[in-house]
């Protein structure tokens, strides 16, 4: 019978991928993730870093919770600011310039 | 002095990106209110002078940083901290016991889950200022890391040193949060 798979959450560590590489390794990959998820990096460089990604449990499951957290300050949208707001500033930027408030 | 004119169709095309980077700086409707109308008022009386070297928008946002900046110093709160990578290290046994934040497919209908949108705005609001500022600017308003650097006096390394500690920051903030992949709208 095969043996049921378990997520990456909760893999315990002994079990996880590391590929015979040290944790300094998974530091310099820290270091430059921002680097690599903006593609700022080399080509020699970001195939570093895959080549790691593939042998690393750890900085697998980081890199998809970093990417994410990144994505979702991108796509995040504020609260727009109502129109009778907008013209309520901009009469007051007009007065404090002491220029009068007509129609735009 | 600029014209009405001028000023109007800067105020009416740029206003409302303006409102939703002081709501995300400052976190409050008020507070983006007040550094809406004290960046257009120092827009309006300083727009004779500019002669186009930056682009408007990043002009515009020079502006407002160094209002929020200025704000700062007169509130005489304590100086913001720094963020070391140390801080944000994975230890093998945490990082397998977090979940990776909201993987499901879709990131804009992720963030219509009040619960993710409040730690989110949370995370941003909680990042020391001058971390906030780069974030907000880079990530939240697409600026380039040059732009960024221009309106903040910094270099492209030290914008993106800022921004990289910031976006762990966050993501370390939503992590605790336990908000979880199946987030549900």
């Amino acid at each position: 019978m095969p043996r049921p798979t378990r997520s990456k959450a909760v893999r315990s560590p002994r079990a996880h991928r590391h590929a015979g590489h040290s944790k300094a390794q998974c530091l310099k990959i820290f270091r430059r993730l921002s680097l690599y998820l903006d593609g700022e990096l080399p080509d020699n460089a970001c195939e570093e870093i895959r080549k790691h990604l593939h042998g690393c449990d750890n900085c697998e499951v980081f890199l998809a919770s970093f990417k994410r957290t990144v994505v979702l300050c991108r796509k995040y949208q504020a609260k727009p600011l109502s129109p009778t707001a907008k013209g309520a500033i901009r009469a007051a930027v007009l007065k404090a310039a002491g220029r009068r408030v007509g129609l735009s | 002095m600029a014209g009405e004119h001028d000023f109007d169709t800067i105020y009416r095309e740029h206003a409302d990106r303006l409102f939703a980077f002081g709501l995300k700086i400052c976190g409050h409707v008020e507070d983006a209110k007040d550094l809406v109308q004290e960046t257009f008022f120092n827009a309006y009386r300083g727009l004779d002078r500019f002669r186009g070297e930056a682009k408007m928008p990043t002009w515009l946002y020079a502006i407002a940083a160094r209002v929020c900046i200025r704000k700062r110093r007169k509130k005489k709160d304590a100086p913001d901290r720094e963020l070391s990578l140390e801080e944000f290290l994975p230890t093998d046994e945490g990082e397998l016991r977090l979940q990776p934040i909201a993987a499901g497919p879709d990131p804009e209908q992720a963030l219509q889950n009040k619960e993710l949108k409040d730690a989110l705005d949370g995370a941003i609001q909680a990042l020391p200022r001058h971390y906030r500022l780069v974030l907000v600017l880079r990530d939240m308003e697409g600026l380039s890391a040059r732009e960024v650097g221009s309106i903040m006096g910094l270099n492209e390394r030290a914008v993106k040193s800022r921004l990289h500690r910031a976006r762990l920051f966050v993501r370390q903030r939503l992590s605790q949060k336990g908000i979880h992949a199946s987030a549900d709208a």
